[in-house]
């Protein structure tokens, strides 16, 4: 079902992909759309949602005149747990809202800048056809308002910046986002369309360092971010605020890459791409597994998400992902598909050998086991767990200061916010207890609490039976 | 002088005469009124960071005394006090926006931490008016960064390493809390003070300078942000490049809650420090 569902998709997203060239040829010939039609009634006022949030489809079949307005913001707000970093915005977020408009209309921008600004800001857009995007006209000092005007002659997805000086600081204080001009006939229909763009950050502290953090100049010279962020934020879409669907949906991304200097090979983790319109453009690529968007570029990725589970998005260039918080959540939800996805078996229990046959061994190499089978999804096969997603084992404050408190967490699960290691987390912990025995709780509770550099200590199954006889609520 | 500078004192030259005829003012503050502290700064020859396509590399300054600090809202508030033209309900719209001493509305006027601020708010005529009743008058670019160059140590401390660093963090180092009273910065080798704080300050040819980005001028091929990245011989002095890039993109009526001042004062020949 879902199949059929899918090369369905595909066709219709192949004829409009055609259709789309098709359009722009004409474009190019006619070079205009004629006057547009709102021109001689009320120009329509665009509704500016915030990210990861993307207007709805247009469905109109004319041009018309569009008014957006934006207003620059410098803020101070959390770049991570605890971490505090002056932001610059376009409408208080990063990216700023999605511009959705159709090919043909006539933009009516307003620029406000902020009296509490304390630089001029301006608005480089790349749906603009004319000198600098349009910046010349919208440099703002604080307090002031521009207003320009431009015809989007092509349909694509693109970038727009702030671009007064020093540009590079104004784009890595978060001065980005993205317009899509939809082509004549709309984009396909999908179930669920979500707004992501990665920047990279500077800041003079290291990674998760608390505190206010100033910009650092010298990392951004030497392209060495402290961060690197979908949405501005650490945990932006992970916990609470993961994307969602529903299994068999199809969601679309806009995403972009508002840099300033890395370029983002953007990949769903237990996903392919069905569709990628290519840099933004009319392109369409198919099957694809990570898609490379560069500074200053965009790219409509299109998946089906077939199976449940937790999918995450991230940088491929890994270790930003890991260590430099590059990391959302898309979260599905519906019945296990097993004809498509099955965990028939795994992470067996090595033999022990014959030195290995005393009870202690044994309960910890039977600990290794539940743990590698189970924890590890979460919590990494190093414990060290997902910045902004899961908490970590190791080194765990939380873990040591109460081991016993652990049994209920595995047994009953666990929801809420925790702080570990001064870092908070707000995720979902599963109960396990209908799918783990006494000794399979203790034996990976001790595992857990002699391994990863944790304090050591000893549970014993018994303890693991008192809590469980005493239900969910002790 | 130089090309930057006859360019932009044509565009500042006609308005200080709006300014000044305009108000009328009395020329001096009153006998009674402590007299703000002004040091000599002996000028010379300096290497501008403005240098490149807008001009010579080098610039050739007079002897000026300048301000040791910026001037404050108390000093401003009596300012007004005097010269009740300059009130937010009197003055021009010409001359200073709606947003012109914005921020006084809701302020403690007898706490002294106010008053001992740098004020802000205060449009580049209102500035003008004010350097002329203490006989004074705003510096050009070139004097104020030839001062901002100095730091405890030396007069031209712009190659010390790590110095842009310092510079952005003092910038930020207040978060959206209003600037740090007066005199908290250390003096530099002029006795001068407080010139890195997070408050930009006025220059009487703001508006020539590269930057580019003034709205309202026809002239202004210099527009871009290449441009202005054009303009400035070193481009990683960001401390520098945010001042200049924020007030050229500025009209002299507007007031920003970010942008303040200090006057300069000519010094008479012969007495022009070593």
């Amino acid at each position: 079902m879902a199949n059929s569902k899918s090369s369905m998709a595909a066709v219709f997203a192949t004829t409009v992909g055609i259709l789309l060239v098709t359009a722009t040829a004409v474009v190019r010939a006619a070079q205009d759309h004629g006057k547009p039609v709102a021109r001689r009634g009320t120009p329509i006022e665009e509704r500016l949602v915030p990210p990861p949030a993307v207007p709805p489809p247009i469905h109109r079949d004319h041009p018309a005149r569009v008014i957006v307005r934006l207003e620059t913001r410098e803020i101070v707000r959390q770049i991570a747990d605890g971490v505090r970093y002056t932001f610059w915005t376009f409408n208080g977020s990063v990216p700023g809202p999605l511009i959705r408009v159709r090919e043909g209309d006539t933009v009516e921008l307003h620029l406000k800048n902020d009296a509490s600004s304390r630089m001029a800001h301006n608005i480089d857009m790349h749906a603009v056809m004319g000198p600098g995007g349009g910046a010349a006209a919208t440099v703002t000092p604080p307090g002031r308002e521009s207003v320009f005007s431009f015809k989007a002659l092509r349909s694509g997805l693109f970038i727009y910046h702030c671009a007064t000086a020093p540009v590079p600081m104004h784009i890595a204080n978060g001065m980005y986002g993205l317009i899509l001009v939809e082509p004549p006939g709309g984009l396909p229909k999908v179930d669920h369309e979500y707004y992501v763009v990665q920047g990279d950050f500077y800041l003079s502290g290291g990674y998760h360092e608390p505190g206010l953090q100033t910009f650092d100049m010298q990392k951004l010279l030497l392209e060495q971010p402290t961060y690197v962020l979908f949405n501005g934020r650490e945990g932006s879409m992970t916990g609470p605020r993961a994307l969602t669907a529903s299994v068999g949906d199809h969601v679309r991304l806009f995403v972009g890459d508002g840099g300033p200097n890395l370029a983002s090979s953007f990949h769903v983790i237990g996903g392919i791409f069905d569709d990628v319109n290519v840099e933004g453009g009319t392109l369409v690529n198919h099957h694809v597994q990570t898609t490379l968007i560069p500074p200053g570029g965009a790219s409509i990725v299109e998946l089906e998400l077939p199976v449940p589970g937790t999918f995450l998005m991230v940088d491929h260039a890994i270790t930003r992902a890991f260590m430099q918080g590059a990391l959302g959540e898309i979260r599905v939800t519906g019945p296990p598909q097993p004809q498509i996805y099955d965990h028939v078996s795994g992470g067996e229990p090595v033999p022990a050998g014959a030195a290995a046959a005393s009870g202690p061994l044994d309960a910890m190499a039977d600990g290794r086991r539940v743990f590698n089978q189970i924890c590890s999804a979460c919590h990494q096969g190093n414990a060290m767990g997902l910045p902004g997603a899961f908490p970590p084992l190791a080194m765990s404050d939380f873990l040591n200061a109460a081991p016993k408190r652990a049994i209920g967490i595995v047994l009953h699960g666990l929801s809420g916010r925790i702080t570990v290691n001064s870092t908070g987390y707000e995720s979902v912990m599963p109960a396990l207890g209908a799918q783990l025995s006494d000794e399979e709780i203790a034996h990976v509770l001790t595992f857990v609490l002699n391994n990863f550099n944790n304090r050591g200590g000893h549970i014993d199954p018994s303890e693991v039976r008192a809590v469980r006889a005493g239900g969910p609520g002790q | 002088m130089t090309r930057a500078i006859a360019r932009a004192s044509r565009l500042a030259v006609p308005a200080l005469i709006v300014a000044i005829s305009a108000c009328a003012l009395a020329p001096a503050w009153s006998a009674t009124d402590v007299a703000p502290a002004y040091r000599i700064v002996p000028g010379g020859n300096f290497e501008s960071v403005l240098a490149g396509m807008h001009g010579p590399a080098s610039v050739r300054l007079r002897p000026f005394s300048m301000r040791v600090e910026p001037v404050t809202n108390g000093e401003f508030l009596r300012f007004v006090r005097e010269h009740p033209r300059w009130r937010r309900d009197r003055v021009p719209p010409v001359l200073a926006s709606r947003a012109y001493l914005a921020a006084w509305s809701a302020s403690p006027r007898a706490d002294r931490r106010w008053r001992d601020r740098p004020v802000t708010g205060v449009s580049w005529y209102a500035a003008l008016a004010y350097c002329a009743s203490e006989g004074a008058r705003l510096p050009t670019w070139f004097e104020w960064e030839f001062v901002a160059a100095a730091d405890a140590h030396r007069r031209d401390a712009r190659e010390v390493p790590g110095r842009d660093q310092v510079l952005l963090d003092r910038i930020f180092a207040d978060g959206d809390r209003p600037p740090a009273p007066v005199g908290a910065g250390r003096a530099d080798v002029y006795g001068i003070r407080d010139l890195h704080g997070p408050v930009w300050e006025w220059t009487s040819d703001y508006a020539g300078m590269p930057g580019g980005s003034r709205p309202h001028e026809a002239a202004a091929g210099a527009r871009s942000c290449a441009a202005t990245a054009l303009g400035f011989a070193d481009k990683r002095d960001y401390a520098l490049l945010m001042r200049a890039a924020s007030l050229s993109a500025m009209s002299p009526a507007d007031a920003s809650s970010h942008v303040g001042f200090r006057c300069v004062r000519g010094v008479p020949a012969g007495s022009g420090g070593r």
